[in-house]
């Protein structure tokens, strides 16, 4: 949802600006191989769509997975000129550092389950299970390596959609916003 | 199908395509590099654990 809200807020900021040009802005915007992008989602899917459970048995999806986030990694260098990139490319290394810190998955705690999930108790959430249509495992924080990397920061209720996210997912919407701004005009200087 | 085809000849320029692709990518950046974890409904494995 926060990325999501990142598009959108990227937009209307797009819009605020440029008004009526907001749309050749946005698609001036000097981006290189989309569709790593697209790959990208379609790799991670299977693993969004599978119901919690133990992490072997969602071997496949996690080889799937990681291999999208190389994917991801190759489309952020392909275009690491474009500032919002680099900032989208540090979020999605500081979410990798964490991932590959804990065996292949985001770390999420029982503490931060409860909090997303309502009506729910830390205790309730059993642990060194994957946590269902996410790329999560849920760990005790003395359990999780690079602790503050990991979904720890959350939009807890009346937020529609309760969420935990990384700071790392931060700094990808924080990116998105900033290239959705379109590319940077260069100022001519008349002599 | 004549609609459609009329729609396509008047949106489907390549600007719009190119837009329309940027947007869809950015998206799909936006799941694939993030995909915040979600509440309630306890990813499935509150059911699944008879919950």
């Amino acid at each position: 949802m926060i990325l999501a809200l990142a598009v959108a807020l990227g937009l209307v900021a797009s819009f605020i600006h440029y008004r009526d040009r907001v749309f050749r802005q946005i698609a001036a915007i000097p981006l290189h191989s989309l569709w790593l992008a697209g790959l990208a989602l379609v790799l991670q899917w299977p693993l969004l769509q599978t119901k919690g459970g133990s992490v072997q048995s969602v071997q496949a999806q996690q080889v799937l997975f990681l291999l999208s986030l190389l994917m991801l990694l190759i489309f952020v260098w392909r275009n690491r000129q474009l500032k919002g990139i680099q900032i989208v490319g540090l979020g999605v290394i500081c979410n990798l550092l964490v991932i590959l810190a804990n065996g292949g998955w985001m770390p999420i705690t029982p503490q931060t389950l409860a909090h997303i999930n309502p009506g729910t108790v830390p205790e309730q959430w059993p642990v060194q299970v994957h946590y269902g249509y996410s790329k999560d495992i849920i760990l005790l924080r003395q359990q999780t390596k690079l602790w503050a990397l990991s979904d720890i920061l959350v939009l807890p209720p009346p937020f529609p959609h309760p969420t935990a996210f990384s700071s790392g997912d931060l700094l990808i919407a924080l990116g998105i916003i900033v290239l959705l701004q379109g590319p940077v005009e260069k100022k001519t200087t008349t002599p | 199908m004549q609609k459609l085809n009329k729609f396509w000849l008047q949106y489907g320029t390549p600007h719009n395509l190119r837009l329309l692709y940027i947007l869809l990518a950015l998206i799909a950046l936006a799941i694939a590099g993030g995909a915040p974890s979600g509440g309630g409904g306890g990813g499935g494995l509150m059911r699944s654990i008879g919950y």
